[in-house]
């Protein structure tokens, strides 16, 4: 249930290079702000992540607050952890609680578990197809990435 | 090994030309739903202007210019985008219409762009110029083909033109003789070797988008509208275009859902 002080969406950063290109903070957070205004979301204030790699802890401050945001919007779905069992992990606490995720960059947006599917094959395609950015970032097949 | 064997006569036929021009003109599959296609835009582009619209489908289409004025054009457009995108089942629609040409010339698992796409050309509008270009100048992945699909009979300017292969790849590779020039000066360089593609209403075309192309001021009576969409093999290399922001996946096979979900198992 939504908290009665539920106030909007909050923005989600990243100090770090995105998909192996720097993208200015006030970049993100005009792609975001574009974004929720386009959609009718109210926009909160964006948490940014620290500029550590693999670094999740203000993500996780975010989460702590669920019950008073109806969701989150993230730049780009390229903030998504690598882990295939934590992205999972991540979107199954966000839909479960009955918010929402957004991704602004790639006007996606994950409300229901339906909504799931297409954003996991999104994810799957990137990983297999040589994109033209680094390396894949697990190999599936080895049995040491994923749950 | 002899690969033509795995294809028959008219895939053989069918690859052949793309291999050798760089484009394929074909008949629409699925004609009801291109007719459908045709019927909601007549619809909505009524409702747009008043719903006081006495020209009937076919009218409406090739004499849109003699309803609406060049500068209520875009706004025209965009209120028909917007009503294409929010169209349920529309993506699947257009790629069941060219379906068997996709799978021929690209794959069977495919990527297909999200955004789409209507241009229309009103006879003697200047605004509507396309530039000669070549989409993967512009950052798109080389193995994207773009499915042309004009609404109308499409011929001479009131079509698109394009370099065939041979002349396109000669263009690209003596491309510092062009890349001086204006938009319109290259375009008067290559005038002479373009072909304007004739394909008729319930045709599509396909062509690689490594090809030079545009189009010109529509200098005939009758306007032109067309949509265009992408496609791409699902797991071909993406370009500045990625999959999930331009590109979604729409038919991805069993074996490479159960490939990524295989773990090996630990000992």
């Amino acid at each position: 249930m939504l908290n009665e002080q539920a106030l909007g969406w909050r923005g989600y950063v990243s100090s770090l290079p995105i998909n192996g290109n720097t993208v200015p903070q006030r970049v993100q957070n005009l792609v975001i702000r574009d974004y929720a205004r386009r959609h009718n979301l109210v926009y909160l204030l964006s948490a940014t992540e620290y500029g550590l790699a693999d670094c999740t802890m203000i993500l996780a401050s975010v989460l702590q607050s669920l019950d008073d945001l109806e969701g989150l919007i993230f730049y780009s779905t390229h903030q998504l952890p690598k882990n295939q069992g934590a992205r999972e992990a991540l979107i199954a606490r966000i839909i479960g609680a009955g918010r929402s995720i957004h991704f602004a960059l790639e006007s996606l947006a994950v409300t229901r578990h339906e909504d799931v599917a297409l954003l996991r094959d999104i994810l799957m395609v990137r990983d297999l197809a040589l994109s033209g950015s680094d390396a894949l970032p697990f190999t599936p097949w080895d049995g040491k990435a994923g749950d | 090994m002899n690969i033509d064997a795995f294809f028959n006569e008219s895939e053989q036929h069918a690859g052949k030309q793309f291999m050798e021009q760089g484009y394929l003109v074909f008949p629409l599959e699925q004609n009801k739903r291109f007719n459908l296609l045709r019927r909601l835009i007549y619809q909505w582009g009524c409702a747009f202007l008043g719903g006081e619209v006495a020209a009937e489908e076919d009218g409406f289409y090739d004499e849109i210019h003699h309803l609406l004025g060049t500068h209520d054009l875009n706004d025209f457009r965009l209120a028909l985008i917007h009503k294409l995108s929010a169209q349920q089942g529309l993506h699947a629609d257009l790629y069941h219409m060219a379906r068997e040409a996709l799978h021929l010339l690209v794959g069977n698992e495919l990527a297909m762009q999200r955004g789409l796409n209507l241009s229309i050309q009103l006879p003697d509008d200047e605004s509507s110029l396309l530039p000669a270009h070549s989409d993967v100048w512009s950052g798109n992945s080389p193995y994207e083909v773009v499915f042309w699909l004009p609404l109308v009979d499409c011929y001479r300017t009131r079509a698109m033109y394009l370099l065939p292969k041979p002349l396109s790849d000669e263009v690209t590779a003596e491309f510092s003789k062009y890349s001086h020039l204006s938009a319109e000066d290259f375009f008067r360089e290559i005038e002479s070797m373009v072909e304007w593609v004739e394909v008729k209403r319930g045709e599509g075309l396909i062509f690689w988008h490594g090809l030079v192309h545009g189009n010109q001021i529509n200098r005939e009576p009758l306007a032109r509208w067309s949509m265009n969409i992408r496609f791409k093999g699902l797991l071909s290399p993406y370009g500045d275009k990625e999959v999930g922001e331009s590109f979604f996946p729409i038919t991805v096979r069993p074996a490479t859902r159960l490939g990524y979900a295989y773990r090996s198992p630990e000992c």
